[in-house]
């Protein structure tokens, strides 16, 4: 059996020790290029526990790390630390990594690999500003248009499309409508590169225009009723980062407007953040009145 | 002809995927047309919606999460990792069969939402429902579910001197405690706080607080695994004997590197060798020093001895017999891992509390004392073979009853037939003194086999301090006679 007691007691001196040791980094400023150096040769290390580390005192330094990490994303070396870089500067998402993230994805037009860990990422911080290289992509669907790029054998083509789908859906920004719906188009007349899965990019394809458009819908609906649009948007921020309103979501219920989304504004009205709860409220009262 | 396009492509999926593999989901889709049909929404919701949070939590664990650089056969239907040669780093791809769930998913939930029509009531009950699942899945050492035994795989790996592999699962486990069940019980807790429920939000509050405590272990266990299968000299693929391992592990204990040092006393108490970890009680790293202090001890509390009592009485074969023997766990009629089959020691009993003779409907009851390690609350669940009525008693309270479905957490139907292969109830949180505590199971069923083999009874815990996992042997004693 697992001792799970064992690791109970250890963790505790972990704990200690995290705290110490990212308290030790914050304080010092990490003024010393080598630890910064030390910590990225952590990440591209065989040391599991070092890269934890690392990872942590990377997170907590916040924009002083944002240069080194665009910097690791973007080297030409082994995917792993590019990978983990990316994740960090997700992880920082100040607007310095955010503006990070969307150079990269603009700089990176060749490898699968690392476009589509840049999709995971912009796709959970919902960075509009990501809509225009994301929707750039979508247009490189026609014969030979991805002759240039490169990724591990594993990941197709297609796959990394629907990264693309996924990631316009979830910022659910209007503008990529015509870009996604151009891109349904082409897949149905047959564009797609080899190894296209067309049915799976469809599928994704035709959630993600389907979601747009709802959104598009429900938010011109808002727009008839002066001063609500401005006092919902806490609401659809406390939705948008919260992951199990996200895995169950509960964003969509209250988009379609049926049952589901009265029951979770109902829900919301009670939340102990009044900004939320009185959003909630807010749309509550108009819900029924909102053209489909 | 339509059937045998269907029967074609059901053997042909069995020879892809597996028997098992198929037979659940053919079952379970047949499940969700049958409640459909018959208008059970709610319980078609459940299905759904647990599969769908706990795909996504995986997503959660996956995206971006580093991993094993080797192909790893072990999981062919979720993650497969490929990587450059020997690098010790991260690359995961996720299959896309993987979307294909998460997109159907989402259709169905969709549909059956607007069938369905549920009042709040519901949706609160499924809520609930849905929770525990997951919760019950989520924990690293629940070994059900294929995705979700990374723990177990680890220490099955380090039980048979794959110390490389299990780097990998240890590794993953870190990950999956730090980026799902971390962020999974702090946004839990923070709804539960809005809904006013303060306890109950404490207690999710804790467990991810001891999540997140418990990452920075599994990576320092990782990476001792890491050199502890360097001392292998480069034969890190060969599977090696208890004696072999132990051997290996002695060595590890001797390591320049603390890591090392410290994966071992794990690994040995993992194994059973108390006083052998023991011998580092003096170590250098304060961890270590409070891995070793923190061991069970081997001695059972006074008066007591390990394991439970239990009574067979088989009603058809022998009428009046009954057999007493002493289980160490509360797992009966478990035939044992060919391919593993001295890993499962300290989960079972080597000799068979049933007598392979047996069969027919019989009567169990199972007594004993649990040691309760912390003041706390706990939620017992038990796991019971089909049409089997099974009654646990804790601290002299009935906590789970089988009179009623109101915490049934998963009804599994495993079996061509469709028939019931087994089915886990819950209790609800039970607040325990730390010490030892009366326990008792009865149970009767029809049949000690199933149709995949023995029946089996499991009885697994979670708490304010620990994951769910089965209740470990360490913490079950008997007064002799």
């Amino acid at each position: 059996m697992m001792p799970s007691h064992a690791l109970l007691v250890c963790s505790a001196a972990f704990r200690r020790y995290l705290a110490g040791g990212v308290l030790a980094c914050a304080l010092a400023g990490v003024s010393a290029a080598e630890s910064m150096e030390a910590h990225l040769a952590a990440l591209r290390g065989p040391d599991a526990l070092a890269e934890w580390k690392a990872r942590h005192a990377l997170a907590a330094l916040g924009d002083a790390a944002v240069p080194a990490l665009k910097s690791l994303a973007a080297d030409p070396g082994p995917l792993p630390p590019r990978w983990l870089a990316i994740e960090l500067l997700g992880q920082i998402a100040t607007p310095a990594a955010r503006d990070a993230l969307v150079g990269l994805l603009a700089a990176e037009k060749k490898d699968l690999a690392v476009r589509n860990q840049l999709c995971i990422v912009l796709g959970v911080l919902r960075e509009r500003k990501a809509v225009p290289a994301l929707s750039e992509w979508l247009a490189r669907l026609g014969p030979g248009a991805l002759n240039d790029v490169h990724g591990p054998k594993e990941l197709q083509p297609s796959t990394v499309f629907v990264r693309h789908l996924e990631a316009l859906e979830q910022i659910g920004d209007p503008s990529a409508i015509s870009a996604v719906e151009k891109f349904l188009d082409g897949v149905k007349k047959g564009a797609g590169p080899g190894g296209f899965i067309t049915n799976f990019v469809l599928n994704a394809a035709e959630t993600a225009l389907a979601s747009l458009k709802e959104r598009e819908a429900f938010w011109a609906a808002i727009r008839k009723h002066p001063g609500l649009e401005a006092r919902l948007a806490p609401l659809f921020d406390h939705l948008s980062v919260d992951p199990v309103a996200r895995f169950r979501f509960h964003e969509s219920d209250v988009l379609r407007r049926g049952e589901q989304g009265r029951a979770l504004l109902r829900r919301l009205g009670s939340c102990d953040k009044p900004a939320i709860a009185a959003a909630a409220k807010a749309l509550l009262e108009k819900y029924d009145g909102l053209a489909r | 002809m339509a059937w045998r396009a269907r029967t074609t492509a059901a053997l042909l999926a069995v020879f892809a995927a597996g028997a098992p593999a198929y037979a659940v989901r053919t079952n379970v889709t047949r499940e969700l047309q049958r409640l459909i049909a018959n208008g059970q929404y709610e319980e078609a919701l459940f299905f759904l919606r647990s599969t769908l949070d706990m795909t996504l939590a995986l997503h959660a664990a996956w995206s971006g999460a580093p991993y094993d650089p080797q192909m790893d056969g072990v999981y062919p239907q979720f993650p497969r990792i490929y990587g450059p040669g020997q690098h010790f780093g991260v690359e995961v791809r996720v299959d896309r069969r993987y979307w294909g769930i998460i997109h159907n998913q989402r259709k169905a939930i969709a549909e059956v939402l607007d069938k369905a029509k549920l009042t709040e009531e519901q949706l609160d009950r499924l809520d609930r429902r849905v929770r525990v699942y997951v919760e019950h899945h989520m924990a690293p050492e629940f070994d059900e579910m294929g995705d979700f035994f990374f723990q177990r795989k680890a220490w099955l790996f380090e039980r048979t001197g794959l110390f490389w592999d299990a780097s990998f699962r240890r590794r993953l486990t870190g990950y999956y405690a730090e980026r799902v069940c971390a962020p999974y019980y702090a946004t839990m807790a923070a709804e539960l706080a809005a809904k006013g429920q303060k306890a109950e939000a404490d207690a999710y509050r804790r467990k991810a607080e001891w999540y997140r405590s418990e990452a920075p272990g599994k990576f320092r266990r990782s990476n001792g695994d890491r050199l502890l299968s360097l001392l292998q000299h480069g034969k890190t693929r060969d599977r090696l004997s208890r004696e072999q391992v132990a051997d290996l592990l002695k060595a590890g204990l001797k390591a320049a590197e603390a890591d090392a040092r410290f994966a071992a006393v794990l690994c040995l108490a993992d194994l059973g060798e108390i006083e052998l970890a023991r011998s580092v009680a003096n170590d250098a790293d304060p961890e270590i020093r409070q891995a070793v202090a923190s061991l069970q001890p081997s001695a059972p509390p006074t008066g007591l001895k390990p394991g439970l009592t239990v009574e067979f009485t088989p009603k058809t074969a022998q009428p009046g017999r009954t057999l007493w023997k002493v289980l160490r766990c509360v797992n009966v009629g478990f035939k044992g891992n060919e391919r593993f089959p001295e890993a499962l020691v300290p989960f079972w009993d080597k000799e068979e509390a049933v007598p392979p003779s047996a069969d027919g409907p019989f009567l169990l009851a199972i007594r004993g004392k649990l040691q309760v390690p912390h003041d706390g609350s706990y939620r017992f669940y038990l796991k019971t073979p089909p049409g089997a009525r099974a009654t646990l008693r804790v601290g002299g309270a009935k906590v789970v009853s089988p009179d009623d479905d109101k915490n049934l957490l998963y009804a599994e139907q495993r079996d061509w037939g469709g028939a019931l292969f087994y089915r886990i109830d819950f209790s609800e949180p039970v607040a325990l003194k730390r010490g030892l505590a009366d326990i008792g199971i009865d149970c009767q069923a029809d049949n000690v086999r199933g149709r995949f083999g023995r029946a089996s009874l499991q009885l697994f815990w979670s708490s304010d301090h620990h994951v769910m996992e089965i209740v470990p042997a360490s913490a079950l004693f008997h007064q002799p006679e």
